[in-house]
């Protein structure tokens, strides 16, 4: 069954743009917190704040160092790590790499995510559709 | 024939009503917000967390968000 979510718009220099964030629950420790993560089919991995990482029951110091691109090309270090959440009633673990610094966005990628879903944006409704690929059916 | 929303399992909303507004108060800067409420904010995400637990503000129904400046493009 999809989920469907609102699509909303941000504002740039250059006027308003689709924004496609959607909640999702982080289980986090000791209780679970809800997120607007960017849905980013450019990114290969997801990618949230080093604390979430804490917060989610992870040891730093265990997690793998791995270095992150983006069009500036200089790189950061992170660390690599799972992500657990909760989407609707799906509860899932992606892969995710953890930024240590300010501004780190919230951002669901590929891997183990958007690679598990059929993904929609539709403008024209203003809506974010998500269809787990497997899952059960829709009947419309 | 099912309704077409009968299909799907719509999750209620949880974005701000005016994002743009949001944006233009808070844009850069971490937010934590109870519907439309922005309840608390801060530079860094370390710091709004240690805020949200601080007053106990942690719960499924408290939305954070990194809000992106609205003067920028960004490419993620």
């Amino acid at each position: 069954m999809p989920i469907e979510f609102a699509l909303s718009r941000k504002l740039t220099r250059f006027g308003l743009i689709s924004d496609p964030r959607i909640p999702v629950t982080v289980l986090t420790v000791p209780r679970p917190q809800t997120f607007r993560f960017l849905l980013d089919t450019g990114a290969d991995f997801s990618l949230a704040p080093r604390r979430l990482a804490e917060e989610a029951g992870l040891s730093w110091s265990s997690l793998d160092e791995v270095q992150v691109v983006g069009v500036e090309r200089r790189g950061v270090t992170a660390r690599l790590g799972q992500l657990p959440l909760r989407i609707g009633t799906t509860e899932l673990s992606v892969r995710c790499v953890y930024v240590q610094g300010p501004g780190a966005p919230f951002i669901l990628g590929r891997a183990d995510f958007l690679d598990r879903f059929v993904l929609t944006i539709d403008t024209r409704r203003e809506r974010i559709l998500l269809d787990e690929i497997g899952g059960a059916p829709s009947s419309d | 024939m099912a309704k077409a929303d009968s299909a799907h399992q719509v999750e209620p909303t949880t974005d701000p009503h005016d994002y743009p507004e949001l944006q233009r108060r808070f844009g850069g800067r971490y937010v934590a917000r109870r519907g439309t409420q922005v309840i608390a904010d801060a530079e860094t995400y370390d710091a709004l967390s240690d805020h949200l637990r601080r007053e106990k503000f942690e719960a499924e129904d408290v939305v954070i968000e990194y809000v992106d400046p609205p003067d920028l493009v960004s490419a993620y």
